[in-house]
């Protein structure tokens, strides 16, 4: 436990984020606990909507106004053994700007937040270059902004320097903000949802440069994603989000052979498998997301789960081990897992 | 589906769509990106038309262009109006405004498509008034009923953009798509950024809705594994063109194009057991600015002959054990003469 102890470079703990928005509180972040390494990948998954890019944007402080951190810790570990408690910097102070880039560099989920329509996209690389590699010369930022193209696998990339956002294809825009946010070797790379709209070959070449990076500058990597395809390939670490908690996390193989929760299991059986076409049934997880406004009053995943009995409607189950890297919140976890696939 | 039962809906011939290159000062044209260039192709009525390509390759273009939403550089889309086909392209501004009621699309990008000034209901009410809703109380059940058919409750329509995760605007994109009762809707990436759960819930609504309302879809995704369960037929794009189009069983069984091939080694598996060992496609994608000559997927084409550097196959159609498939491949085109396989006319005359 020690050794690992040392390789973490960000750790959560215990994180409560609330919305309050048309006079009510949505309780976004529930209690979300986990630690991202150096040199691995951390992958999250879930539904929609259950605060996978809030916890992200919590890490980097990015919330929007009407949102608090009510809860918890994020610990930064710097390099030098120094730790940074993110969640108690200012919002927009010195600090946190300066590790936001630098040290944690965040791909958000919509291009267009990123990207500024109005300069060209090279110039918005290129000032991203300026701010966390100072002193190069003109020349220099602009072949090193047009190598960043190239290596996101946009053709004409010296062309492309000088296009704006809305010129570029969807994928296109998703690639440059990919580039901005791989530019400056960060330790930490917080990636929402990078390659949804892109194809498989160009997301394939981009998770290996995300693998270059991780291996040649010991990034951390945590990526959401909900394409299990792509987490069987990338992770070593799953974390499986419901409503607001983690529900489940361990070691990518034993999330995929030995789930834990009903919920991690349901999720396996709705994805469509390439090779039988038409003629699978597509199991959705019966019933739907509850209303973050009117939640179950124990575990979240209850009204929906095949397992579920008296106890989980009334209790919120905690942190069960499994075993040592794996644990699940659910009482009847053996039963789910004695019960195949 | 008999080949005799098929009812045209949209004729698309030789559509090319270019966006001019400007440089320096005055602006002058330098060259063009020729993102759609040259694309002819049917579809049918009650069918599931699956889109896929490499990332700028102008799949997003081509369905901008049928709708006109860009400006077209040449060729015509004919669509079955109940007078009979007409060129879109040439459809005076009012009927061009109703014939996209007919005609749906929802956007790669929901965050660009919403206002984010305007409630869900704000949003959504407009299209409705629009087609003559006048009654607010019977828009308010309208809207409701329309996002709880995508799985969102429906008080939600009270609240703004920005207070939803992407996959929920995704999901009010498609609520919107729907809420005018098109014939013809294009989804373009309509589900990529939905966890599978839910995925697995739009798609089977978007089968359900087909059936009930005799809907065509064409579905634009990058996500092979989402079209082959969606999709009727598939046609694959590449740098402006198609090179292989044929029905979803076909081209997972007998997969013709190289560069087909390439794509379907390249997909991610759910399996840990199983980490695929990928053949990455050769050498840079080529600009659609200044595509190669001959054959545009010569470069990376792992079976490149000398005749394909120079000479640029054309899109033909072969008809193999009843199902037609068509490729457009030098390669393919001397199997299948050797085979003896029936060859018909390409579709662009
Ligand atoms: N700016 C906001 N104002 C109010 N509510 C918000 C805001 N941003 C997010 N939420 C709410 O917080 C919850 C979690 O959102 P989040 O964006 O983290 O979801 P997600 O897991 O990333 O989903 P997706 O996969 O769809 O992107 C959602 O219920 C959403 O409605
Ligand atoms: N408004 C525009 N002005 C100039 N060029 C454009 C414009 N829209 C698209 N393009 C160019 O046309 C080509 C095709 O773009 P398109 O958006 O159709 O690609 P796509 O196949 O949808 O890609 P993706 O999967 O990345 O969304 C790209 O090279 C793009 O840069
Ligand atoms: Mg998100
Ligand atoms: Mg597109």
């Amino acid at each position: 436990m020690s050794e690992s102890q040392n390789n973490v470079v960000l750790s959560v703990k215990d994180l409560h984020v609330y919305f309050y928005t048309n006079q009510r509180c949505n309780k976004v972040l529930r209690g979300v606990s986990f630690d991202v390494k150096r040199g691995r990948t951390l992958c999250i998954v879930g539904e929609s909507g259950c605060g996978k890019s809030v916890t992200a944007n919590s890490i980097l402080r990015l919330l929007p106004e009407l949102s608090r951190i009510e809860e918890g810790s994020i610990t930064y570990y710097k390099e030098d053994g120094t730790e940074i408690r993110l969640d108690q910097l200012e919002k927009n102070g010195k600090e946190m700007r300066a590790i936001r880039g630098q040290d944690i560099a965040i791909i958000f989920q919509d291009p267009m937040t990123a990207l500024n329509p109005v300069f060209t996209v090279g110039y918005q690389i290129e000032e991203m270059l300026r701010q966390h590699k100072p002193g190069l010369s003109k020349e220099q930022y602009k072949k090193e902004a047009i190598e960043d193209l190239a290596d996101m696998g946009i053709p004409a990339p010296d062309i492309r320097y000088g296009e704006y956002p809305h010129q570029f294809s969807g994928g296109m825009r998703q690639r440059s903000m990919i580039a901005m946010g791989m530019s400056c070797d960060p330790k930490i790379l917080l990636a929402d949802e990078p390659t949804t709209a892109l194809d498989v070959t160009i997301s394939a070449q981009i998770f290996d440069l995300m693998n270059d990076l991780k291996r040649e500058h010991d990034t951390a990597i945590m990526m959401i994603t909900h394409n299990m395809g792509v987490v069987a390939e990338m992770a070593d670490e799953v974390a499986v989000m419901y409503m607001g908690n983690i529900v489940e996390y361990g070691p990518v193989e034993d999330i995929f052979t030995n789930p834990a929760h009903p919920y991690t299991k349901a999720l396996l059986r709705s994805i469509p498998v390439l090779g039988k076409g038409k003629n699978q049934q597509l199991e959705p997880i019966r019933g739907s997301t509850p209303d973050p406004f009117n939640r179950p009053k124990g575990c979240q995943f209850c009204p929906r789960c095949d397992y579920a009995c008296p106890r989980c409607e009334e209790e919120m189950p905690g942190e069960e081990w499994v075993k040592e890297g794996h644990y699940t919140r659910c009482f009847n976890y053996r039963e789910v897992m004695a019960d195949g696939k | 589906m008999a080949n005799n039962e098929k009812e045209i809906l949209l004729k698309v011939r030789g559509a090319k769509t270019y966006f001019a290159i400007k440089k320096g000062l005055m602006k002058r044209t330098v060259g063009y990106v020729k993102a759609v260039d040259d694309i002819s192709l049917d579809v049918y009525r009650g069918e599931t038309l699956g889109l896929v390509g490499e990332s700028g390759c102008g799949k997003t273009t081509l369905g901008k262009s049928i709708l006109q939403l860009v400006p077209v550089t040449e060729g015509s889309m004919e669509y079955k109006f109940e007078d009979g086909f007409k060129d879109l392209r040439k459809l005076p501004r009012k009927e061009l405004d109703n014939a996209r009621q007919k005609i749906q699309i929802v956007f790669q990008d929901p965050y660009s498509s919403l206002n984010p000034a305007f409630t869900i209901f704000g949003s959504l009410e407009d299209p409705l008034i629009k087609f003559g809703m006048k009654d607010k109380q019977e828009r308010i059940k309208k809207i409701g009923d329309l996002l709880e058919s995508v799985n969102l409750p429906r008080d939600y329509m009270t609240r703004y953009p920005n207070e939803f995760s992407g996959g929920q605007r995704q999901r009010i994109g498609i609520a919107r798509a729907l809420s005018v009762g098109p014939e013809l809707i294009i989804c373009d990436e309509a589900v990529s950024a939905l966890d599978v759960s839910i995925q697995a819930q739009v798609l089977r609504l978007l089968n359900q809705l087909k059936e009930e309302y005799k809907l065509t879809y064409i579905f634009i995704t990058h996500d092979l594994s989402v079209v082959e369960y969606l999709a009727d037929r598939i046609a694959v794009m590449y740098l402006g063109r198609i090179v292989e189009l044929t029905t979803s069983e076909e081209l997972f069984a007998n997969t013709l194009h190289p560069y087909t091939k390439a794509l379907l080694s390249a997909i991610p598996v759910a399996d840990v057991a199983q980490k695929k060992h990928r053949i990455p496609l050769q050498g840079d994608v080529p600009s659609p600015a200044n595509p190669p000559s001959g054959c545009t997927f010569h470069p990376r084409c792992p079976e490149c002959q000398e005749r394909c550097k120079n000479e640029r196959p054309v899109l033909e159609e072969y008809v193999i054990d009843g199902v037609s498939h068509f490729v457009s491949c030098h390669k393919v085109k001397e199997m299948m003469e050797a085979k003896g396989a029936v060859k018909k006319e390409s579709v662009s005359e």
